[in-house]
């Protein structure tokens, strides 16, 4: 596995881990979640979804494991946690976000009104 | 049936679509999901865009997941072909010529007596040498084998050491290019088909499957540096220089032959003493180049004769033609050992 992260890391991925980053969450959590976080913009389908999860889960960017809460509808629920690697990998594409923002603001300052 | 059962249904013959290990995996759970969507988007009147959505995103999430699986056993197998090619237990490689002149001649050995060979028996034959020798792939094929078939046997039982590379590249373009045209097919099938068992053996068993020491000094040889591969290819001159020169006589030779020898030995030396991949690949496209385009001169002399051999004449275009086909096809044929290196593309997941 790779010591350092991949940046920029593609839209899919950075939301999946945004969402993760509050709480575990299961398979259809995340996938509503991502939708609302987007403002309805970015809405996978389940196989985009469980792709991204696979490549994740072996990049060890994030962990499975059986839901500790599981409701009467679900049959053997897994949840998705952010691992410490995820959580490094989101805040260093966190860092280069902003950095890419305050450029962009520090030029729209500059501009003459 | 109702609709969300047509519509279980529907998606369990897509899981069945996905690698085994993958559907195996998540297939539940991508059930599930898609269960518990089909069910909000019918509660809320907006099934049909749900599984609009999902229809599309089907090919996509299809293909990637398929991509993936092979990408992995690919990596995994060349992993495990890696680690089967440790060095960690194997004597250091033998020492290449850029640390050594002695070592350098004896990589340029095969170039250098096949140019003695080539001035030889175009400028002074000998009294038993048939006219148009360069054209008779047995007494070629004879002296091929007598010359470079030892050389590389002997390098294959001591791990391919690099003056064994140039003696296999003209051992295997002579079987392919000269005599028996047809077994080149049956070598490159074979060679495929046992590089590829390996791997799906390696990525299979990749833990307990050891090499033997042999074959992974071999591996380790290949892999130490790609331009070997080139210098494998480049091994074939000789008789990429036949067939350039291949219409002249002995007896009207003009002396641009001894020329493309000499960039040939000129290209392997270059090669052998370089320290740098570039300056290594570089050597032998220009050893190529100058041993082709040589030809080129014979081609524009050739008919005035050995005594007026600089009244250039205009050749025709065909020829022309064929002469740059040949020599890019080498030019490509050398550069391509060396492209996967430099094509790794960026990694994002």
């Amino acid at each position: 596995m790779p010591n350092q992260p991949e940046i920029p890391l593609t839209e899919t991925t950075y939301f999946i881990l945004l969402s993760l980053s509050a709480r575990p969450m299961h398979g259809y959590a995340i996938m509503k979640d991502v939708e609302a976080l987007s403002g309805g913009r970015v809405a996978f389908g389940t196989g985009t979804l469980y792709g991204a999860l696979k490549r994740l889960l072996d990049q060890g960017w994030i962990a499975r494991s059986d839901d500790p809460d599981p409701d009467d509808t679900a049959r053997d629920r897994k949840v998705y946690v952010l691992t410490r690697r995820g959580r490094q990998a989101l805040e260093t594409e966190i860092t280069r976000l902003e950095s890419l923002l305050s450029a962009a603001e520090l030029r729209a300052a500059e501009e003459p009104r | 049936m109702n609709l969300p059962g047509a519509l279980d249904r529907l998606f369990r013959l897509l899981l069945r679509a996905y690698p085994g290990d993958f559907s195996e995996t998540f297939g539940d759970e991508m059930r599930s999901v898609f269960l518990a969507g089909a069910g909000d988007a019918s509660a809320e009147g907006r099934l049909g865009r749900f599984f609009l959505r999902e229809l599309a995103d089907a090919p996509r999430g299809l293909v990637r997941a398929h991509w993936y699986g092979w990408r992995q056993k690919w990596q995994t197998g060349i992993r495990a072909l890696r680690a089967a090619a440790s060095p960690a237990d194997l004597p250091p490689l033998p020492p290449d010529g850029q640390a050594s002149w002695t070592q350098a001649i004896l990589e340029c050995g095969l170039f250098l007596i096949t140019a003695l060979l080539l001035t030889w028996g175009t400028y002074a034959p000998p009294a038993g040498l048939a006219p148009g020798w360069q054209r008779d792939p047995v007494f070629l094929g004879r002296i091929v084998t007598l010359l470079a078939l030892p050389v590389f046997l002997i390098g294959l039982a001591r791990g391919l050491p690099r003056w064994a590379y140039p003696a296999g590249g003209l051992v295997l373009a002579h079987t392919a290019l000269g005599a028996v045209p047809g077994v080149w097919v049956f070598l490159a099938a074979n060679l495929f088909a046992g590089l590829l068992l390996l791997l799906v053996a390696l990525a299979a068993h990749p833990d307990p499957f050891r090499l033997p020491t042999t074959v992974r000094r071999i591996g380790r040889s290949l892999v130490t540096d790609p331009t070997r591969l080139s210098f494998a290819l480049y091994g074939t001159l000789p008789l990429v220089i036949l067939a350039a020169f291949d219409n002249g006589f002995t007896d009207s030779r003009t002396p641009y032959l001894a020329l493309a020898a000499a960039s040939m030995v000129a290209g392997a030396l270059v090669y052998t003493r370089a320290g740098g991949r570039g300056v290594r690949i570089g050597a032998l496209l220009l050893g190529t180049a100058g041993a082709v385009w040589a030809s080129w001169l014979d081609v524009t002399a050739f008919s005035a004769g050995l005594a007026g051999w600089t009244a250039f004449l205009q050749p025709g275009p065909a020829e022309a033609a064929w002469l740059l086909r040949l020599w890019l096809t080498w030019c490509a044929l050398l550069l391509a050992p060396t492209l996967p290196s430099l094509a790794r593309p960026a990694r994002r997941i």
